[in-house]
């Protein structure tokens, strides 16, 4: 359904905006893939056009190579709008230095990286590489996207490859490709180009969904071992096997692991014994060097350097429960948000991240070996999708729960107090589930006292208020709920107006939303948002309530809201409540989305109590 | 404080220091209160301690020349999960050139009890790695195993490197607090050095000696020509250093945090010929116009000018005129490649060709060019805000990353960079605002020129506002930006209408994009003018009308949330600030309330609020100015107190209402 959608706001982009100025154009992206006895080829070439100095961008050429993946013969050069070369790139000009992943401590990324330019515009840089791979299991992921915000007016990608060599593809707002056979080689051909830029909206999809792209894969590749993408049960055998090698564990730790689940009856007990161990003892470090993007250190590395990634720790914590004689599954997902869908009907390594899963009679339990959370809380990261399951012959996907409204629940209460100088004391009192709980529990884990309380005070804290103190208690082990207190200073309450005070609102904190005639993709909530609030406000002395109260509901399939009032002696009750549903909805409903969430928004930005002076 | 190591001039500070907590100082001697400790008593909260932190640096012959020989042993304590980032470490070196830095001998160890014992965990010399930065920096790095809270983990390492002129800081305090922290340098008599000691004002620990225990040798080894010498050791020590807390709105944390620079001020040589490497600015200066890549490549520049401008042409001109024609010349023509440094790594003719540089290899083009068409002008070097102020106590190349143009128009000194083309050409880039720098002329003496902008830049908003039939609003909103702030609205709004758009779209009013208009955005010598029209709901209560008469356009939050501050608030350059609305009071209405009056003048900041009725229509204005770019914390709470009448006065609102009809 997304797609249908993307490709109708595409072709009506063309029409509008043909003929707009671009920074920078790609002319030309040209890549030709060649498989010969087992080694994998590109060549690329680009041609990009600099139309003015804020294309200039598009010069900085960064080119990546790892021990898996060589570069060379880097050609690069510029023609003027003539068509003149006026400037060739020295080798000389070619620096390199590490990649290393936001995730990775160490990793065996490079890039190699040079920069042309010239003066006078428009002119064109060309430039050329060549990359062989040694050991690979996809053949590529290529789009003809070069950056997102600048077209492509022609890309065309050709592979070349053995008659008897099979490969499985994927085309997303591509034509298929045109094939040909001569002797003993077949050749594949892809067209595509991508005119009309599109750019990233809130609350969306994941933005590469809205990208044209081809993904290449072998039907089968030798990635440290022999390994096929015919049906997910082959790949699920292929990971198994790289498992096999990494089971095992040192004898006192065996020894450990038998003397603390001695005696323990319950197999769900002895699995949250062994867990807070994993938690208590073990960190995440992410070293991946050649294919240990896939293959994870055995658990003996683990067991003595008490630290691994996700795929160690995983495999380390599969080995633990073995010796505790209990059955787990290493399991393979696409982790994070926007939620990623998988796509079923094209086996492929198409996962970040690696949990494990085990059934037990009557519960299942999911555990992320890399959290410091509470047992068996799959959290925002994993929750509501499709993962993998790895098992001999058997692999399988099987969906992670997904949180309800009550599993995201975040009650706060706000005492509010006037002063004589007219500021407001405010106290409140959070009691946080989902989202917030798990960045509060970040916050309280793994963040030094000084830079929580900046991070509280410029953060977490409603704007205008001054935080006079603040505590962060740290809830029972493995409690998914977190208190939060805090006390603050504003003049942001009781807003004075000649004879009147007026009230304002604590406002809900909601996403900033394109309005509709500007959106141009789907929207796509991942899991609820639940808050309800309670204010109560002291009323000055003095003062007595002069307005009626407008108390509001709103009720809509994307969600609810409500806001109610209460009068007390000496003081004003608020209660407000909001509730967004997780769900997907087409550009076609945004405006009724839209909709509810504007209304929300000026109920709640709305001064609706008046004080006046007896 | 700045010293001069020369031996017997030094005077010895005490040493009769009681130590609450008295801890081994060896690598791998390790006591249980150590492995006990589970909080600092001075810093409850502190996540880690570092317990000891011990640097010696020592120099070693090479070649008839010295390499030095820096080693670190550092033990930390730490206290729980938040600390255990420390035991990830990384260690920088240099390599680029005749510089090839090299980190041996590492050695890490974890230490946790278990089961009552002492467990030691070695770090495998497996698992240190190597990670590129830049073509000039690497850095090794390594995750000691087996951590979590409570565990003590300590390492140690050397550095050889060949880089005499400047030695490694000693950083003295850390972000976590810090138990002890020693730097010994063992001072061979041919390489003379001078110090400075930032944020501390003398040291707990200070101690110098002859180390006559082994002479070494200079010349070949025992030969007829070699001699005897001995070091001379030189110890610094500071104890419970707390930890340094990052504040907002600071230029560079090397400002402030506690250090020790060591700079080479003087060589001698075996024969007692001494040659002086920096003790004075003046030395500086001339080391700087002899450099190939800085006074030898400006000259060139200005050898090649003739090849690509007409020089001749442009010398007739008035001083103004071909000064701005330079600047227009090199601005369209060459590109900065957001590289800072001092020095050009090309030649004139490279730069030429590659049309792009760094600020040293632009604008010391530029000079070459103006000294060719006939305009006095010279580099001056400084440092960028990031790279943290310049100490003029510490003569030293190394403090600056900067050059800049100072040219002579009409018989004033006028100063400029051609980095940025929207950047008028007689300014300086804020990244450049920092105190002052050091102009390279043929003078004798040092001179300072201040970078400090003596101007105000100013954000100006006029607010039209007229009622419509319903009772809502529309208003023409005129913004015209002058100076740092037009530069900041031509950088980030641009003259593009749907950027514009976005960005206004979040003040949550409904603008007309159809409305949004700009002047002067490639006139960068004229202010730049933003013109929009939005609509708005107002507030009714009752028969009354509230209206904010600035709209959505003044701060609502005080940006300065802390209570307290240790450092300077430093707003980079003086802004000021002005509103002026006018309000045509809708039919059968009058204004009930106005906002009193409020004026503010000192020399640090001034605010005047004013409103007028008349004729129906009301005008309400309001300015403001912060004289100063830099404040310090001791008027910290006044200038958090200004910002506090800021937001008071810049969302009171008017109310207007019925005029009651008894009077009919």
């Amino acid at each position: 359904m997304f797609s249908r959608c993307l490709v109708f706001v595409l072709l009506i982009l063309q029409n509008v905006s043909y003929g707009q100025d671009f920074d920078a154009e790609v002319l030309l992206f040209e890549r030709d893939i060649s498989i010969s006895r087992g080694r994998l080829i590109k060549n690329s070439r680009y041609e990009i056009l600099i139309n003015n100095r804020d294309g200039e961008k598009h010069t900085n050429v960064s080119i990546p190579f790892s021990s898996l993946k060589s570069v060379q013969n880097i050609n690069a050069y510029i023609k003027d709008n003539e068509g003149e070369v006026v400037r060739r790139l020295r080798r000389g000009e070619i620096t390199e230095r590490s990649a290393i992943s936001s995730v990775s401590f160490y990793d065996d990324n490079y890039v190699k990286e040079f920069s042309l330019r010239h003066n006078s515009y428009p002119y064109t840089i060309v430039y050329s590489y060549q990359e062989t791979h040694r050991e690979f299991f996809y053949i590529d992921n290529w789009s003809p996207v070069i950056a997102s915000s600048i077209p492509t007016r022609k890309a065309v990608l050709t592979l070349e490859l053995p008659d008897d060599y099979i490969v499985s593809y994927s085309n997303r707002f591509v034509d298929l490709p045109e094939k040909e056979t001569t002797r003993n080689r077949k050749r594949y051909r892809w067209k595509a180009d991508y005119p009309e830029p599109v750019s990233n909206e809130r609350m969306s999809p994941p933005f590469y969904s809205f990208l044209p792209s081809v993904v290449i894969v072998p039907i089968d590749f030798v990635y440290e071992l022999e390994g096929s993408f015919a049906t997910w049960e082959d790949f699920g055998n292929w990971q198994h096997k790289l498992l096999k090698g990494a089971a095992g564990l040192p004898d006192d730790e065996i020894r450990r692991i038998l003397s603390l689940t001695e005696g323990i009856e319950d197999d769900k007990e002895k699995i949250r014994i062994l867990y807070h161990r994993l938690q208590n003892e073990t960190r995440y470090i992410n070293v991946s060097v050649e294919t240990g993007g896939l293959k994870p250190y055995p658990a003996s590395y683990v067991a003595e350097k008490k630290y691994g990634d996700c795929k160690a720790l995983t495999n380390y914590f599969k080995s633990v429960l073995d010796v505790a004689g209990i059955k787990s599954y290493y399991t393979l997902i696409h982790a994070g948000s926007p939620v990623r869908k998988t796509d079923k009907t094209f086996p492929f390594q198409q996962f970040n991240h690696v949990i494990l899963h085990i059934p037990l009679a009557g519960d299942t339990l999911w555990l992320d070996c890399t959290s410091k959370g509470p047992f068996n809380y799959p959290g925002t990261f994993n929750q509501n999708r499709d993962a993998l399951v790895i098992d001999r012959d058997n692999s399988r996907f099987v969906s992670t729960p997904a949180m309800t409204k009550e599993d995201v629940a975040e009650k706060r209460k706000f005492g509010i107090s006037y002063n004589l100088d007219r500021s407001a004391t405010v106290s409140l009192h959070g009691k946080y589930r989902g989202a917030m709980f798990e960045l509060l529990l970040s916050l309280e884990r793994t963040f030094g006292e000084s830079d929580r309380s900046r991070f509280i005070r410029n953060n977490i804290l409603e704007s205008g208020f001054n935080m006079e103190s603040y505590s962060l208690y740290r809830p029972e082990r493995d409690s998914q709920a977190i208190e939060f207190k805090y006390s603050a200073n504003t003049r942001n309450i009781y807003n004075h107006q000649g004879n009147l005070i007026l009230l304002n609102n604590i406002p809900f904190n909601l996403p900033r939303l394109e309005r509709p005639e500007n959106r141009k993709l789907p929207v796509q909530i991942d899991y609820p948002v639940y808050r309800t609030d309670k204010l109560v406000y002291d009323i000055p002395r003095g003062y007595t309530v002069g307005s009626d109260f407008q108390n509001h509901r709103v009720v809509t399939d994307f969600g609810e809201y409500s806001l109610q009032f209460l009068e007390k002696e000496g003081s004003i009750e608020v209660v407000k409540s909001m509730l967004i549903h997780s769900g997907s909805y087409s550009v076609e409903e945004y405006e009724d989305f839209y909709g509810f969430i504007k209304e929300i928004e000026e109920s709640e930005n709305s001064t609706n109590i008046v004080l006046m002076k007896n | 404080m700045k010293k001069l190591l020369s031996t017997g001039l030094l005077m010895i500070f005490t040493l009769t220091l009681s130590f609450a907590q008295d801890f081994p100082l060896e690598f791998g001697n390790i006591s249980r209160e150590e492995i006990e400790m589970d909080q600092y008593s001075r810093d409850k909260d502190a996540e880690a301690l570092v317990l000891f932190d011990i640097g010696k640096t020592r120099f070693e012959r090479n070649n008839g020349s010295f390499d030095v020989m820096y080693e670190r042993t550092t033990r930390i304590k730490i206290f729980n999960d938040a600390g255990i980032e420390w035991s990830e470490v990384e260690i920088p070196f240099y390599s680029h050139g005749n510089i090839n830095e090299r980190v041996i001998d590492i050695e890490a160890f974890a230490y946790n009890e278990e089961e009552g014992e002492i467990v030691r965990t070695p770090l495998n010399s497996s698992d240190i790695y190597e990670e590129s930065i830049n073509e000039y920096w690497n850095k090794k790095k390594f995750a000691i195993p087996n951590v979590k809270g409570g565990t003590i983990i300590e390492y140690s390492y050397k550095i050889r490197s060949q880089h005499l002129f400047n030695l490694r800081d000693w950083e003295f305090q850390w972000s976590i607090p810090v138990l002890h922290s020693e730097y010994e340098i063992r001072m061979v008599p041919f390489l003379e050095y001078s110090w400075l000691l930032q944020g501390a004002d003398e040291f707990d620990i200070f101690d110098y000696y002859r180390d006559g225990s082994s002479p070494r040798y200079f010349g070949s080894t025992g030969g007829y020509s070699s001699r005897p010498y001995y070091d001379m050791v030189y110890r610094y020590g500071l104890r419970d250093v707390p930890a340094f807390i990052e504040d907002e709105f600071i230029t560079s944390v090397n400002d402030y945090i506690i250090k020790i620079d060591f700079q080479l001020a003087r060589i001698t040589s075996i024969d007692g010929s001494t040659r002086n490497i920096m003790t004075s600015w003046r030395e500086v200066k001339n080391s700087l116009s002899d450099h190939a890549g800085f006074g030898i490549y400006a000259n060139r520049s200005r050898r090649r000018a003739s090849r690509v401008i007409d020089t001749r042409e442009i010398s007739e001109k008035p001083d103004r005129e071909a000064f701005n024609h330079v600047m227009d010349f090199v601005k369209e023509n060459y590109r900065w490649n957001e590289r800072s440094g001092i020095f050009s790594g090309k030649s004139a003719r490279e730069f030429i060709n590659d049309k792009s540089g760094n600020s040293a290899e632009i604008n010391l083009f530029t000079i070459g060019m103006l000294n060719r068409v006939g305009i006095e002008a010279y580099p001056v070097v400084s440092s960028t805000r990031r790279h943290g102020r310049i100490r003029e106590d510490f003569p030293s190349l190394n403090q600056f990353n900067y050059v800049l143009i100072a040219a002579m128009i009409d018989g004033e000194m006028v100063l400029a960079d051609a980095t940025d083309p929207k950047l008028k050409n007689d300014r300086i880039p804020a990244r450049c605002i920092n105190e002052k720098g050091l102009i390279i002329n043929d003078g004798d003496d040092a001179e300072w020129v201040s970078l400090e902008p003596d101007f105000p830049s100013t954000i100006k908003r006029e607010i039209a506002i007229r009622f419509n039939e319903n009772n809502d609003i529309t208003a023409d909103i005129t913004k015209t930006a002058t100076e740092y702030d037009a530069l900041y609205y031509r950088n980030s709004f641009t003259d593009d209408k749907e950027e514009i758009f976005e960005k206004l779209d979040s003040k949550e009013y409904n603008i007309k994009e159809e409305s949004i208009s700009v002047q002067n955005h490639d006139k960068i010598e004229l202010p730049y003018i933003l013109d929009y029209k939005i609509s708005d709901a107002v507030q009714t209560i009752g028969e009354s009308i509230y209206l904010s008469p600035f709209l959505n356009e003044a701060i609502t939050e005080n940006p300065l949330s802390q209570e307290e501050r240790t450092y300077p608030v430093n707003m980079t350059y003086p802004g000021k600030r002005v509103f002026k609305t006018t309000i045509n009071i809708p039919e059968g209405y009058e204004a009930e309330y106005l906002p009193d009056r409020q004026r503010i003048n000192n020399q640090l900041f001034e605010l005047n609020y004013s409103t007028e009725s008349d004729n129906g229509v009301i005008t309400v204005s309001f300015d403001y100015h912060f004289k100063q770019s830099v404040y310090s914390p001791s008027v910290y709470s006044s200038v958090r107190f200004y910002y506090d009448q800021i937001v008071n006065k810049g969302n009171e609102m008017i109310i207007l209402s019925k005029i009651s009809d008894s009077n009919n």
